[in-house]
């Protein structure tokens, strides 16, 4: 702020504003100018009022700070009152100082200047401040420009602030899709066993047709040479020859089963691809009308071979329960971490001992999921930070510390679940999730 | 001396009304009836129709960019003409310019948020230099190409500049001048920012109403460069950047 000068109060005014002029200093044209411009101005007001404050003569100025005509004059302060009472004043001004003028509608106007009381009129004179009008130009110019600046910055930080956000997103989903993809890694060994079953034998079983082939192509051209050279009596003795020499009957059923081995191994694989598929899916899943039987038991069928070789025994316990309406692919990851963990934390029964139950059931407004392991458990302090994003107990490079984490997001967050875990070390854990079984959306 | 006799000229060119140059507004121009309607609703003080045309023209889905370089430059030209002719007071031409500068504060949000360009502006009105706008309009351009911009305001002084656009990493660091007053400040900052090792990699640019005039003076003052426009700025620091050096 620009200090503020030292404002004339009225009191200690020494010299006029306006000076009465000076009898033959301006005279003629001169004079005569300078009162028309004078009529005209709106930065100096004149007025002569009579004492109770009617008008009896204004310049623009003054007529524009009086406001319309046949209201009451808007000079607040001093007051025409208070003017009437002020007496003569003796060849001095009767106020000297600022005079207010406005009401509580209108915008308000302080000039300086000065009243004289001349015979039984009120002489007002009266300017507006211009080193104040100016100082007052300046300081808001200023100001603007600031709150200019200031809101340009702030727009600037807000779409940094977005921008942020959306990589950080980005990051978090690339982030969860790799945290499947790990998951899926750990049973990539499995799964690669259950594939290459169905694919040798169906290997075998179009082998053994393509031989089957071979040989009945071999037997129909026997047939027609017999047919092109001999009499109908040959063709039907080579046709007796070739089904005994083909085994025409054995073939018959034989490749009826080869081809349904093979059509059943190939479906294997399709149903092994299927959940792979459904399990990796990158897109945002959607919220439908599951079946979480049907959810956990795909689950299951990924899980299978790493179960299996583990030597893990897997018991479900299945109350009735009505679908729910939640994101199916999202919980069949929640599922798959929670069976990981569990094969890895039984792990140290030995092969034959391990045991995970699975308990569902129906508890009023939600449903209420246990994966119960007979493994290692945690201790306290474990069990404190193992929805800690990148806390794992796993050795560097078998866990990315994120599987629970992301579990606790999806249970919590996107389904308003909540997931919680009981240990007794040595004894094992169960992890309980319980799902609403209306998704609030 | 190059400014003292810049001064003069200048002085000059003030004072003789011989030749009044043309109106920056005409009708036909593109967005002409825009910046005409904007331009009258600025001299008539009706701040409220000032923002209802530009409000229309954003509605009629005209691009910000053209607001810009169509209606809101060639105004704040028009309206330094008038001051220049004596026909707009200095109250006038800070009324005209605060009702655009909230216009800018208005359009700045609609910015594109154009694939980042990964380069740093930082965009100042040289120090006594209380006329804003123009280095205003040039970081918003920047911004529209893309650009990470700190935009400082009126009259900073030239250590502040420097030390922000050391803080802020900036490639490109622009100073306006809108008088040929402001002329010294400039040959100040240039120098200031010539001698200090933090700002080696910094390009320097100028602008402004001074540079229009005579247009080897941003060589004179040790600059890299200048630009008549905002717009045609972008693509000066854009070069440059890309030459080596």
């Amino acid at each position: 702020m620009v200090p503020r000068e030292p404002r004339s109060t009225g009191d200690n005014e020494e010299r006029p504003l306006v000076a009465p002029p000076a009898r033959g200093q301006l005279g003629g044209q001169a004079a005569e100018l300078a009162g028309a411009f004078l009529m005209d101005s709106t930065a100096l007001a004149v007025g002569v009022f009579s004492p109770d404050g009617a008008l009896r003569f204004a310049n623009l100025g003054m007529r524009r700070l009086l406001g319309p005509a046949g209201e009451p004059a808007r000079l607040v302060n001093p007051s025409f009152p208070q003017l009437a009472a002020a007496g003569h004043g003796r060849g001095a001004p009767i106020h000297r100082g600022i005079l207010h003028f406005g009401d509580l509608r209108s915008i308000a106007h302080s000039l300086r200047g000065e009243v004289w009381r001349l015979g039984d009129e009120l002489l007002i004179l009266g300017e507006f401040d211009v080193v104040e009008l100016e100082r007052v130009v300046v300081e808001v110019s200023a100001l603007n420009s600031r709150i200019s600046s200031l809101q340009r910055r702030l727009v600037t930080e807000q779409k940094a602030l977005k921008r942020s956000l959306a990589r950080l997103r980005a990051t978090q989903s690339m982030l969860v899709h790799s945290e499947k993809m790990n998951a899926l890694g750990k049973l990539a060994a499995g799964v690669a066993h259950e594939i290459n079953n169905p694919l040798a034998f169906v290997r075998s079983n179009v082998h053994t047709l393509g031989e089957a082939l071979g040989r009945l192509c071999a037997a129909y051209e026997a047939l027609e040479e017999a047919a092109l050279r001999g009499g109908p009596g040959d063709v039907t003795g080579v046709a007796e020859a070739l089904r005994d020499d083909t085994d025409l009957a054995f073939l018959r059923e034989d490749a009826g089963d080869l081809v349904k081995g093979t059509l059943g191994g190939l479906a294997r694989v399709q149903k092994i691809v299927a959940d792979l598929r459904t399990f990796a899916r990158l897109d945002q899943a959607e919220v439908e009308q599951s079946d979480l039987r049907e959810n956990l038991e795909t689950t299951l069928a990924i899980a299978g071979p790493a179960l299996k070789s583990g030597g893990v025994e897997v018991l479900v316990e299945w109350a009735d329960l009505p679908k729910v309406r939640c994101k199916p692919a999202e919980l069949s990851q929640v599922f798959l971490n929670l069976l990981i963990n569990a094969v890895q934390a039984v792990e140290c029964r030995g092969r034959g001992n391990g045991r995970v139950v699975i308990r569902a059931r129906d508890d009023g407004p939600q449903v209420a999921l246990d994966f119960e392991d007979n493994g290692a458990g945690m201790t306290d302090d474990v069990r404190g930070r193992i929805f800690d994003p990148f806390f794992t107990t796993k050795p560097v490079g078998q866990g990315t510390g994120l599987g629970l984490t992301i579990s606790h997001k999806i249970i919590v967050d996107q389904h308003g679940g909540t997931i919680s875990v009981r240990s007794t070390p040595g004894a094992g854990s169960t992890f309980t999730i319980t799902l609403p079984k209306e998704l609030e959306r | 001396m190059v400014i003292a006799e810049r001064n003069r000229a200048a002085a000059e060119r003030l004072t003789s009304a011989h030749v009044e140059p043309p109106s920056f507004i005409r009708p036909e121009a593109p967005l002409g009836v825009v910046a005409c309607g904007y331009l009258d609703a600025l001299l008539q003080g009706d701040q409220r129709r000032a923002l209802e045309v530009i409000r229309e023209a954003i509605e009629a889905s005209t691009p910000v960019k053209d607001i810009y370089v169509h209606v809101l430059h060639p105004c704040q030209y028009e309206v330094g003409r008038l001051w220049q002719l004596r026909q707009l007071s200095t109250a006038e031409e800070h009324y005209c310019t605060a009702v655009t500068q909230m216009v800018l504060s208005q359009l700045y949000p609609l910015i594109g948020n154009a694939d980042r360009a990964g380069r740093r502006l930082v965009a100042t009105a040289v120090d006594g230099n209380l006329h804003e706008i123009g280095a205003r309009f040039v970081a918003d351009f920047f911004e529209m190409a893309g650009w990470d911009t700190f935009y400082l305001g009126a009259s900073t002084p030239a250590q502040d500049a420097i030390d922000e656009a050391v803080h802020r990493a900036a490639d490109v660091l622009a100073v306006s001048a809108t008088l040929d007053d402001h002329l010294a400040s400039v040959g100040d900052l240039v120098a200031a920012a010539r001698a200090d090792e933090r700002c080696r990699d910094v390009v320097v640019l100028v602008g402004g109403q001074p540079f229009g005039v005579d247009h080897d003076l941003w060589r004179q003052l040790g600059a890299d460069g200048s630009a008549p426009t905002a717009e045609q700025a972008v693509r000066v620091a854009e070069q440059l950047l890309a030459a080596p050096r």
